[in-house]
């Protein structure tokens, strides 16, 4: 009886210590200094880069950033309004903004610093009344002053998406169109909400403000997150 | 006494579930991703009307209305023509997030409503 309790107390300790040595975790404040030295105010968002197959992914995120940005605390440049600068100036593909550009957006539209955001993945699967969307995206918080890089941060999130009906074959019909015409918007904003909530430390405008740097992050930078609904 | 440890806990645990978002933005993004998709009559409207109930339950609950939504606001009333109206709402963004105030002169001197 000793020795299965001992067996089990050791496997436990030892199924821990592997979990510590493949997921390192760090504070807020130690990953991301300059998040909390002299932190942005305002950020512009940068048309997202979609290296994803999914055409849909970029206006998934173009949407649903500045939402997520603006819970953290931070201003978000308007969306609408600048996107449309940036079409006139020729500076939309975000794949072509070079550090040297950067200090005209402190110039001209007063950010503090820009966010690039890559989309690597965008997979969605269906099962016969069940799905999931993945998607993985890598985000950096440039600053206009210097090009610094203040934030950054890759996650995998997975968005568990149930059938709203509990007969099969109704869940497995709505399943069936879901994969056809789903609007995953919802999906991928709450996405991005849980992505900045993890892992971007609270801007000036929040009540949480400079109350964070000890939570713990991933050290690595890159999280995967579970969503079920 | 176990009893009393255990209520405590499930209290502070439910107290923190409840924390209320520090703004509310309804659901303006949603339309607005419908309005950019379908670039119709119909869902900038609806755009429109979400961002209006933003206004009054931001009000009624006592909160700012979130970043850039007065700016987009003033975006649909220019598009609608109305000028006048447009720079009201580039003001109220300007007052509410002052961090916005030069890059609402550059959008108003833009659309030529700046005096």
């Amino acid at each position: 009886m000793k020795t299965t309790i001992f067996s089990t107390i050791l496997l436990a300790v030892l199924l821990l210590v592997s979990g510590c040595a493949t997921q390192q975790r760090a504070s807020l404040g130690s990953t991301f200094p300059k998040m909390y030295g002299n932190p942005p105010m305002t950020i512009l968002i940068l048309p997202p880069i979609n290296k994803s197959t999914a055409a849909d992914a970029k206006e998934y995120f173009s949407c649903s950033l500045s939402e997520a940005i603006g819970m953290k605390g931070y201003y978000p440049m308007p969306v609408e309004a600048t996107f449309g600068v940036l079409r006139d100036e020729g500076l939309y593909d975000s794949e072509n903004i070079t550090p040297a550009v950067l200090a005209n957006f402190k110039q001209y539209f007063g950010a503090d610093a820009v966010l690039f955001t890559s989309i690597e993945e965008w997979e969605k699967s269906w099962a016969l009344v069940s799905g999931s969307l993945t998607i993985t995206s890598k985000f950096s918080l440039l600053s206009t002053a210097n090009a610094d890089t203040l934030w950054d941060f890759t996650t995998k999130t997975r968005v568990t998406i149930g059938s709203s009906s509990d007969n099969l074959l109704i869940a497995a019909l709505e399943s069936a169109v879901k994969t056809a015409v789903e609007d995953y918007f919802p999906n991928c904003l709450q996405a991005n909400i849980v992505t900045m909530d993890a892992t971007m430390p609270y801007g000036k405008h929040h009540p949480g403000y400079h109350t964070d740097a000890e939570k713990l992050i991933s050290g690595s930078k890159f999280e995967v997150i579970s969503i079920s609904k | 006494m176990k009893y009393c440890l255990g209520l405590i806990t499930l209290l502070f645990l439910m107290s923190a579930c409840a924390t209320p978002p520090y703004l509310y933005y309804g659901n303006s993004s949603h339309s607005y991703y419908k309005a950019v998709k379908k670039q119709d009559t119909k869902s900038v409207a609806h755009y429109k009307a979400s961002l209006e109930e933003v206004f009054v339950k931001s009000a009624k609950l006592g909160k700012p209305v979130p970043p850039g939504l007065y700016c987009d606001y003033a975006l649909l009333l220019l598009a609608e023509d109305k000028q006048s109206e447009a720079k009201v709402y580039f003001l109220k963004e300007q007052k509410t997030w002052s961090e916005s105030a030069g890059y609402m002169d550059f959008l108003m001197q833009r659309y030529g409503i700046k005096d």
